[in-house]
């Protein structure tokens, strides 16, 4: 445990070193938001591994890192500015309170100079213009225009879209002029784009906002039960969406979207309404890029849509792929985001349990081998040295810096930029030993194939239940809606959301016990057959009975029409449900405790293969 | 395809009637947005004498991304690469909206006054250019001799 403590430690203060960070600083920055954000400190779910983290949504982390900073500049140390140019320079010392204290005393001209501010005058940006002609568009005419101090005007409707675009870089924006340094500041962008198009009517641009707000907002806080499970075929349709967590994590965290029907309090309609700033595109994708470049302290939850981040308060040892695999499963970082979506944080991918770490990750790229997605990733990206995003390049320069991490790299030999300063040409070895390597794996992979098939069939058919459990759930919760209904109009004695709150619980144990099931078998595929490994399938085989059972009892529910008997069913088959969810999670985690205690004995061996 | 914007049929105007000295553009006639260009190379380059050929293709978002040019004649430029891809910045990161074709396709003739091996595209070039100048600017020269000169060119 100490030397654990240790590393923590030493790798904590060498990040804070790498971004200019003072504990001290840290400390009072990255507090919990005092505004009541669901961020209290949990821990992990995995119940053998230690790890406290934090937990809230997108806006929380640009109100806490962000805006709190700029506030706190502004009533500590710099009160003639306003938070919005405060904003600014600290996007242009990359959020850092310090570094923007000391260059503002340091020369303030220059540093004012650098970020692109200027003195408040009082400017009219957006003013009509009599025979304009946008050297952007070339439209002439009597048009809206805007400007920034530096009088250099250009109509409105192109700076919209070109603070649209400019912002995904997640940069200061800056006036269009080629030489022109000004920044725009964020509420003039959030003025920008909710402001109206020509020739469009305010009620008709108030409702596409509010469709937009609804949009945006879907995936957030759906306090309408009415609204939650109709939305069930979009949110389908968005399965198709490229998501980097290809093989699972798609189908398992839409499932849980059924959680959030009766229990969701966000907490985020007041910070929409209280702070226009959080409205700024360029400020969300700055704090993306915020969260991406912090990946050993942060990360975004992997589900499809949700919003939220989590904060490490312990410090995870990444494992490296060269050190020894880490078999241990208490070293399995699993976290939950405030939407109770577990994921593992080592692998920012779905809970794996059984599996550890490495198996989890070696699985995966198992079972993508065979598409043609990954074959073609293969082929021509490459993953960053730093984050392991996959980069493609298109063209330009073999200086890469990756999007994400913001990493700066050379393509050929993938080590830091900075040591290519005057050598480049130097990277160009070739390395017999890797050639081979990668040729000895391809043979090996064939052999396992037959092999690899048997588990995969099984994990798969978990996956594809609990698309199927997922559809069955939303059958009877529509049943249940329009009873519901029904009866709010005839009689008071119906059904409330709390009598079937176990329906949402005992379908959570369900998916969490089909999912341990599924990496049971990536688990059981990587395993030596011994006597151990044969108890282990025998646990496996109980708790796959359990879930086909608790899995049965909802099927049975579905088949029933919505009338007055079906609250005595309901009724009547609650206990049954209460208890088979209990089991289920009890045989789910026996079998995490029989893999977890056969590691460490070393009874359960895992193949050497690849 | 939907209509030409105004902005591109202008520019198309303006390089037509009021041409930039030793480039030209071309729109070609089954797309507006493809461009047939040559540009002189720079009399005090190892390029001097040459004509390059270059196409130039103005994407959908046009002009809030940057033009996409290529080089069509090969040429031996350490920011240039043998597929005929140009390292510039213009054409990257500082692409502002603001800028023309006309302007992007003079950053492009002064880069080839101006060759940058500190930034390389094309390494093996880069890494010529670095341990000996004097050959790799004679290598230009031979290449713009061979590929670029108007009258070898016609063949």
């Amino acid at each position: 445990m100490s030397d654990e403590y240790d590393s923590y430690e030493s790798d904590l203060s060498f990040e804070f070193e790498e971004e200019g960070y003072s504990s001290e600083e840290t400390e009072s920055q990255d507090s919990p938001g005092s505004n009541g954000s669901p961020a209290s400190e949990s821990t992990s779910p995995n119940a053998l591994c230690k790890l406290t983290y934090r937990s809230f949504p997108m806006l929380s982390f640009i109100e806490e890192n962000f805006i709190a900073k700029a506030q706190d500049l502004r009533s500590l140390f710099l009160p003639d500015f306003s938070v919005d140019q405060l904003l600014i320079m600290l996007q242009y010392k990359n959020w850092l309170k310090l570094e923007v204290l000391s260059d503002y005393y340091d020369n303030w001209p220059k540093f004012r100079e650098a970020c692109g501010l200027c003195e408040e005058s009082g400017h009219e940006r957006f003013k009509t213009v009599k025979d304009f002609m946008c050297p952007v568009c070339c439209e002439s005419g009597d048009l809206q225009v805007f400007s920034l101090q530096c009088n250099h005007e250009y109509c409105s409707t192109c700076y919209r879209t070109y603070v649209e675009t400019t912002a995904l870089h997640g940069a200061i924006v800056r006036c269009i002029e080629p030489l022109c340094n000004l920044a725009v500041l964020h509420l003039d962008i959030v003025s920008l784009i909710n402001m109206l198009p020509t020739g469009v009517s305010l009620t008709e641009e108030l409702q596409k906002l509010d469709l937009k707000k609804n949009d945006e907002t879907d995936g957030d806080e759906k306090e309408d039960s009415d609204t939650d499970l109709l939305s069930l075929e979009s949110s389908e349709t968005n399965r198709n969406d490229p998501s980097p967590f290809h093989v699972t994590a798609d189908l398992y965290f839409d499932v849980f979207d059924f959680s959030k029907t009766l229990t969701s309090t966000d907490g985020l309609d007041h910070l929409n309404d209280v702070n226009p700033l959080l409205n700024s595109p360029a400020l969300l994708q700055a704090a993306r890029i915020s969260v991406d470049s912090r990946f050993k302290k942060f990360s975004w939850c992997p589900a499809l849509d949700c919003p939220s981040v989590v904060q490490l308060e312990t410090f995870v040892n990444k494992t490296d792929s060269n050190q020894k695999q880490e078999s241990r499963l208490s070293k399995v970082p699993i976290v939950a985001c405030f939407k109770s979506h577990e994921f593992c944080f080592n692998c920012r991918f779905e809970n794996h349990l059984p599996s550890p770490c490495w198996l989890a990750e070696k699985w995966i790229k198992k079972c993508s081998d065979d598409s043609e997605t990954l074959n073609w990733l293969q082929a021509h990206t490459q993953g960053c040295p730093e984050c392991l995003a996959l980069i493609e390049k298109n063209g330009g320069c073999n200086h890469v810096v990756c999007r994400k991490c913001q990493y700066e790299f050379c393509w050929i030999c993938f080590g830091p930029w900075s040591e290519h300063k005057s050598s480049f040409w130097q990277c160009n070895r070739f390395v017999p030993e890797e050639v081979k390597e990668t040729e000895l794996n391809k043979s090996k992979h064939l052999l396992s194939l037959s092999r690899y098939l048997h588990y995969y069939q099984r994990f798969a058919a978990h996956q594809i239940s609990m698309a199927g459990d997922y559809k069955t759930l939303g059958t009877i919760h529509a049943h249940m809606l329009n009873y519901m209904k029904y009866t709010s109009f005839t009689e008071r004695n119906s059904i409330s959301w709390n009598d079937i709150q176990y329906l949402s619980d005992s379908y959570k144990g369900l998916c969490a016990g089909r999912k341990t099931l599924m990496w049971s078998y990536a688990f059981a595929f990587y395993l030596c057959p011994n006597n151990f490994s044969t108890i282990f399938e025998s646990m496996q085989d109980f708790l796959n009975d359990t879930v086909e059972k608790l899995s049965q009892l909802l099927e049975q529910l579905k088949l029933m029409q919505p009338s007055k008997t079906l609250r005595v069913l309901i009724a009547n088959k609650r206990e049954k449900f209460v208890e088979l969810t209990a089991l289920v999670l009890q045989r789910r985690r026996m079998l995490i405790d029989c893999a977890n205690s056969g590691i460490e004995k070393g009874d359960l061996v895992f193949l050497q293969t690849s | 395809m939907a209509a030409l914007p105004k902005r591109i049929i202008k520019e198309t105007q303006r390089l037509v009637s009021d041409p930039v000295p030793g480039i030209t553009a071309t729109p070609s006639e089954e797309n507006l947005r493809y461009f047939q260009v040559t540009i002189d190379g720079p009399s005090s380059s190892p390029y001097a004498k040459g004509r390059f050929d270059l196409e130039l293709f103005l994407p959908d978002d046009y002009p809030m991304c940057a033009p996409k040019v290529r080089f069509l004649t090969k040429i031996y430029h350490p920011n240039i690469d043998k597929l005929g891809r140009i390292c510039l910045d213009v054409l990257k990161d500082n692409w502002s909206p603001a800028l023309q074709i006309r302007t992007i396709l003079l950053s492009i003739q002064a880069l080839l006054g101006a060759p940058n091996p500190d930034d390389p595209l094309a390494n093996d070039v880069a890494v010529d250019w670095k341990s000996d100048e004097a050959k790799a600017i004679a290598t230009a020269k031979e290449w713009t001799e061979k590929y670029a000169v108007p009258s070898t060119d016609s063949s």
